[in-house]
């Protein structure tokens, strides 16, 4: 089967909904922040899909944001989740309650 | 498209997919860190085959490379603790999760498929540069005139954020000596 936009698209969809489930499911900061990392480059991949088949190069430099600010989202997060795990021994998501959310 | 370009965009796929599987399901950290370069790696070979070849290099450069090391640098740093593969608190959210998630799938499927795809080119200038330059020229030339402002303000957001990660690296320390 030839390849077209929307095979692409179900890829990117098929991703996003691994990430999503992941962020919901699993409890470790980690594996949340990498299931993250799924979906955002699974919006990528739509975004460069799109970008090919309607021959425009906004989505190119849509991803190319996308990949700064999710360096920078990384270097955050990381630093957060090292200094949470410095300060307490425990690592489920559950029990970081201290703000009642 | 020729056929081996589509022999590598199923194999690509497929294994794009089983490293999004492998991200959510393995047990560990780091078996997740490696399932996710295994995706990112596949979704740059997608990249090349969209003929977006600046968008693959910089995929293999900056989350293949950086950000992933990154991420094994501090997986490493934390050291190994007791797996607990899902929560055992709430296991109502898991199945929930899951329910919803494909519902999220389905419904997504079922609007790309309704709609069409007779995606056609509205940027003919863009197209002829592409056909005349090449891509990585074409993506530079977008870049540099219409979206200067963008990436000029890009490097203020690096430096926040490095300034942010240096704060909160020197306040733990300090709070613990």
């Amino acid at each position: 089967m030839t390849p077209d936009a929307s095979s692409y698209l179900i890829i990117s969809a098929i991703l996003f909904t691994l990430g999503t489930v992941g962020v919901l499911v699993r409890r470790d900061p980690l594996i949340i922040f990498m299931c993250i990392e799924l979906m955002l480059n699974s919006v990528n991949l739509t975004f460069v899909a799109f970008s090919h088949y309607l021959s425009s190069a906004d989505g190119l430099i849509f991803v190319f944001m996308i990949m700064t600010v999710a360096a920078a989202e990384v270097v955050v997060g990381l630093a957060l989740i090292v200094s949470i795990f410095r300060t307490r021994e425990d690592i489920d998501v559950d029990q970081l309650d201290e703000m009642h959310g | 498209m020729p056929v081996l370009a589509i022999i590598v965009f199923w194999i690509s796929t497929v294994l794009a997919v089983l490293g999004g599987i492998g991200v959510v399901a393995s047990p560990a950290p780091v078996y997740s860190a490696v399932s996710l370069i295994l995706t990112l790696a596949n979704l740059a070979i997608l990249y090349l085959l969209l003929n977006a070849q600046f968008i693959a290099a910089a995929q293999v450069l900056i989350y293949a490379g950086a950000v992933m090391v990154l991420f094994l640098f501090v997986i490493t740093l934390l050291g190994v603790r007791d797996y607990r593969l899902f929560g055992d608190r709430q296991p109502l959210q898991r199945y929930g999760a899951m329910l919803l998630g494909a519902l999220l799938l389905a419904g997504i499927i079922y609007f790309v498929s309704k709609s069409g795809t007779g995606l056609t080119g509205v940027h003919s200038s863009y197209n002829a540069f592409q056909a005349h330059k090449g891509n990585v020229q074409a993506f530079g030339h977008e870049l540099f005139n219409g979206f200067l402002l963008p990436f000029e303000i890009t490097p203020f957001l690096l430096v926040v954020a490095m300034i942010g990660a240096v704060a909160l690296g020197k306040s733990t320390q300090g709070s613990r000596g």
